[in-house]
């Protein structure tokens, strides 16, 4: 008895240090987004504050910045306006179609906290559960996706940022229409990579790439980034590099996609076929 | 709780909120990540209780995992393994007689080129493991070695920066 008294304190400092390695490393295994976001919910309320105080600084600054970027977005939706009215006016007669009603309404949200230089990045929104936020939602911007809400809390949310290593969304090539798996590979945060493009499509450098709206989560068609390279990988298919057009470092206000009929659809998916 | 434990405690503050508010945020690339926060355990006396060291180097790393928006435990699990290892690195860049000695490891008592051996060895140390924690399963071997590389050699001259800072104040500091 005495001689393994002896020997707990003769290791005691290896086994303290195996200890605390245990727990901490309990922690990583059991701190799933989930988990990881409550914790951070509570913990975070001060520096929430905090960081919207040096962040109102930091806007107060690149204000001009801001504004050539509005008008810019101005500009853009306003020419796309124009192209749907140019088209209706060419119609010979309107059919007022009461069952196409918009499917995606958009809540606006400025950013709280935002990292673009870990592997698995995360945003926060100042807005939450009290404006209608509710997890699994889209965020966008005018020219890219920017990732999805995984937890609200009454006035703050926490998005898992599109530049997570690994984490796949579907994208299309405006061109063809050919969709596939789009994720970063945690290098560059310009740059997404396009996977499982088949090679008999035809891809070039400078074209255009664009949400594929196959999920609840992104609305189609709002642009992402350009071609930047094309490789072949794994056979038949292009690895396809993207320049994205939204810098995820200047990330100020963003929209997070409500989709109406979201229930609907997952009512839909979860159907058995018997 | 006497003046030494509350000056240590208001280090310790300062390390955190150095590291969560300005570090983790300066606008860099994704290779160069500062990680100042390991001064704190670097610069605990030579013959300091490893058990308290170990505690420290515990809250520490828990306090950086839950201020910075990451998977928390990565930072706790390696900073409990550089206090771990600390005295290890120690013994190669102190004579034999100051091994045991309460004394601070500043670059002004080591010498400059010993203390840039000795946090340059820990640093490196300290975001190998980080990196690999947090890469896991990341399969790009190469770039997590140039992170781990760039990352090290961007802290220590940042730590080099900030102990200069202290350095007047240093001596008296934990004693």
């Amino acid at each position: 008895m005495n001689a393994i008294y002896r020997l707990l304190v003769r290791l005691r400092v290896t086994l303290l240090f195996i200890a605390l390695e245990v727990v901490a490393l309990l922690c990583i295994i059991n701190s799933s987004y989930y988990q990881h976001s409550i914790v951070v919910n509570y913990v975070r309320l001060g520096k929430e504050i905090l960081d919207e105080k040096i962040n109102s600084w930091r806007y107060y600054f690149s204000l001009e910045e801001i504004n050539e970027r509005l008008a810019q977005e101005n500009n853009e939706l306003q020419n796309r306006l124009e192209y749907y009215n140019r088209q209706d006016s060419l119609k010979q007669a309107t059919v007022s179609d009461t069952l196409s009603r918009p499917v995606y309404s958009y809540i606006p949200a400025a950013v709280a906290s935002n990292s673009v230089n870990n592997l698995h990045n995360y945003i926060t929104l100042n807005i939450g559960a009290a404006h209608g936020v509710v997890p699994d939602m889209g965020v966008v911007v005018y020219n890219g996706l920017i990732g999805t809400v995984i937890h609200v809390s009454e006035h703050y949310s926490l998005v898992k940022s599109l530049l997570s290593a690994n984490w796949r969304v579907s994208a299309k090539v405006k061109r063809s229409g050919t969709f596939g798996p789009l994720y970063w590979n945690g290098i560059n945060y310009r740059e997404l990579v396009l996977a499982d493009i088949p090679q008999h499509i035809p891809v070039a450098i400078g074209d255009t790439i664009v949400s594929s709206g196959y999920s609840a989560f992104f609305p189609p068609d709002i642009p992402i980034g350009m071609v930047k390279s094309i490789e072949t990988k794994r056979g038949n298919f292009y690895e396809i590099t993207v320049t994205l057009f939204a810098d995820f470092k200047q990330l100020r206000y963003v929209n997070v996609v409500k989709h109406l009929y979201q229930d609907e659809l997952k009512e839909l998916a979860s159907f058995n076929y018997e | 709780m006497n003046s030494s434990s509350l000056r240590r405690l208001f280090i310790f503050a300062i390390m955190v909120l150095l590291q969560s508010f300005i570090f983790t945020k300066l606008p860099l690339t994704t290779y160069v990540q500062p990680c100042i926060y390991v001064l704190f355990i670097l610069l605990l006396p030579v013959g300091h209780s490893r058990i308290t060291a170990l505690l420290w180097a515990f809250c520490l790393g828990l306090c950086v995992d839950l201020f910075t928006l990451d998977v928390i435990g990565i930072n706790t699990a390696v900073t409990v393994a550089l206090a771990f290892i600390r005295p290890y690195l120690l013994k190669l860049f102190l004579p034999k007689s100051d091994i045991d000695a309460f004394i601070i490891p500043t670059a002004k008592i080591l010498g400059i080129r010993q203390f840039l051996g000795y946090s340059f060895l820990s640093l490196l140390f300290h975001q190998t493991l980080f990196f690999f924690l947090d890469a896991f399963a990341f399969y790009d071997i190469f770039h997590t070695l140039l992170r781990i590389l760039m990352s090290t050699v961007c802290s220590v001259i940042f730590i080099l920066l900030l102990q200069s800072l202290f350095h007047e104040t240093r001596k008296t500091l934990y004693t």
